[in-house]
């Protein structure tokens, strides 16, 4: 290899992406794809429902459907429908949203299905989104807030290094007969790249399927 | 690939249970076979994520745990069941991916 060769090789090193990010909108078992009217229903009705809606923006309100349109697209950056790879049935909801390009970050918020809870596949849409916005914004941080008992569906991922609780507002939140905390969480770039080394990086990679064992919805 | 999947046995029971509480870090030194991963032990969707990647490199070829198995899950031995369905599943190579 020639000097001007090497040289020309470090460059294209030093300019290419990093291999954890993709614009794929396809994770292990999951595909984000963008908001159609056809999905509006299933996500109204996933937003009443009473496992999700006291976590979720209406806080166990009921606004009419209308209402729930109208506030579905302010302040959004993206946000996608989480459908299984092989059919278009309504998982849940990924968004960022409230993004700061000044300073470089965005929030982000996911909703699944309450049958979904603790499965892993929030962790696997949110990753899908993580990689997504990495790969299209000079983002330094992710921020989500949340609620201590829904916190609770992914607490040990702060021990492996997923994210991190920056802020905590004791007793925020009332639900269940006790108050809860609200939670400040911070996952940054540094720790998508990190963790995309480790299992996590397994959800975001495919791989081969087994034949269907299902013939309807999955929810 | 086939071959590399198929050439792997298929753990029985308490070998499974010897594997779970090995390779999953958030499981307790001792498990029951009806005990409930949430309720028991405490699996969190973290704690998920780690079991399914666990279950694919113990059926090995880089094989997709389905969602529909995953969500058949509740106990130890749930994930025994699904782990050998996801071993004995025929691979779907006319799929997409």
């Amino acid at each position: 290899m020639t000097a001007d060769g090497a040289a020309g090789d470090q460059r294209a090193v030093a300019a290419a992406p990093n291999p954890g990010l993709s614009p794929s909108l396809e994770t292990r078992r999951l595909h984000l794809r963008v908001l159609q009217n056809d999905d509006h229903g299933a996500l109204y009705r996933l937003s009443a429902d009473p496992d999700v809606t006291f976590q979720w923006r209406f806080r166990g309100t009921t606004p009419s459907f209308d209402d729930f349109l109208k506030q579905l697209y302010p302040g959004v950056l993206c946000q996608f429908v989480v459908s299984p790879l092989d059919s278009r049935e309504v998982f849940g909801l990924v968004v960022a949203y409230n993004a700061d390009f000044r300073h470089r970050f965005c929030h982000a918020a996911v909703v699944m299905h309450p049958r979904l809870h603790r499965r892993g596949f929030g962790i696997e849409a949110f990753m899908g989104l993580a990689r997504y916005i990495y790969y299209g914004w000079d983002f330094r941080m992710i921020i989500m807030e949340t609620v201590g008992i829904a916190y609770e569906n992914f607490a040990s991922g702060e021990r492996a290094g997923y994210f991190t609780v920056e802020g905590r507002i004791r007793d925020q939140f009332y639900y269940g007969g006790r108050y809860w905390d609200g939670l400040a969480v911070t996952h940054r770039r540094e720790q998508f790249e990190t963790v995309v080394q480790g299992p996590v990086g397994r959800l975001l990679t495919p791989g081969r399927r087994v034949l269907r064992t299902h013939e309807d919805r999955l929810i | 690939m086939e071959a590399d999947r198929n050439r792997r046995d298929v753990m029985s029971l308490d070998d499974f249970k010897r594997w779970f509480v090995t390779e999953l870090d958030w499981s307790p030194g001792e498990v029951a076979d009806d005990s409930d991963l949430v309720l028991d032990l405490g699996m969190d969707s973290v704690g998920a994520v780690d079991l399914m990647v666990g279950i694919e490199d113990a059926v090995g070829g880089d094989v997709i745990m389905p969602i529909e198995l995953m969500l058949q899950i509740t106990t130890v031995r749930d994930a025994y069941l699904q782990y050998c369905a996801l071993a004995h599943l025929p691979l779907d190579d006319e799929g997409p991916r």
